[in-house]
């Protein structure tokens, strides 16, 4: 009964020491860091295999994209004010994430062939979420 | 049935039998240093090299059983960190986010 006792304790210490080497080896840490400092540029950097002239690159859309983005999103507000009709809201609305589509898709075409379509199948399913949560215009009433 | 030696010479052969054993005076106590040996308890190392199948049996599932636990712990804080930031990174690009 002892060794029995001894030979399922030492078959625990050899099962937390598999755990951890295993975890250890599969762990990629700096993807964590990256989700524990909300470091988006870290994240596309360990996630796809980035390398920094990519990253530049895709530093460059953002900026593009953001002005654009800023149009837009000025526009509608402008629309707001003056009450538009909520054809038109809908269709600025509707611009806008098209454009957001779009952006993820440039992203996509600057990263290696095979990381583009696992990007664009992690981040196009929160862009969906977003048009199910509602449209910047229905933000923009509160 | 017939036996080839009479009744009465049997019965009188098994009446004059006896059993003479050589005398043993440590008898007793080899019994004793037996029984003390089987119920005394052993080594590890002894038990694993008499018990060789369990014992390599319960290393062999604990190894398989920590290797999988952690690659797939490992596997699915990837998968939480990865979504935490594709979230994240929708977001900052959100319209909604950037009309505030």
């Amino acid at each position: 009964m002892r060794n029995l006792g001894i030979t399922l304790a030492l078959a625990s210490v050899v099962c937390a020491f598999a755990f951890g080497i295993c975890f250890a080896v599969k762990h990629n840490r700096e993807l964590h860091q990256a989700a524990i400092s909300n470091d988006t540029r870290a994240w596309l950097h360990a996630e796809f295999h980035l390398n920094d002239g990519q990253l530049a690159a895709i530093a460059k859309l953002q900026g593009a994209y953001s002005l654009r983005c800023d149009e837009k999103c000025a526009a509608m507000m402008s629309a707001r004010r003056r009450a538009a009709s909520p054809h038109e809201l809908r269709q600025l609305e509707s611009q806008c994430l098209e454009d957001m589509r779009r952006h993820f898709q440039d992203v996509a075409a600057l990263m290696p062939p095979g990381e583009g379509e696992r990007y664009l199948a992690s981040v196009l399913p929160y862009v969906a979420a977003v048009e199910d949560a509602g449209t910047p215009s229905v933000r923009l009433e509160h | 049935m017939s036996y080839s030696v009479p009744e009465d010479a049997l019965l009188r052969r098994l009446k004059d039998f006896r059993l003479r054993p050589p005398r043993d005076p440590e008898f007793r106590c080899r019994v004793w240093s037996r029984i003390k040996a089987c119920t005394a308890p052993t080594n590890w190392f002894a038990y694993a090299r008499t018990h060789p199948l369990p014992v390599c049996s319960a290393f062999a599932i604990a190894l398989l059983v920590g290797s999988i636990a952690g690659l797939a712990h490992a596997r699915a804080q990837a998968e939480r960190d990865s979504g935490t930031l594709a979230k994240s990174y929708v977001r900052t690009l959100d319209p909604r986010n950037r009309t505030q």
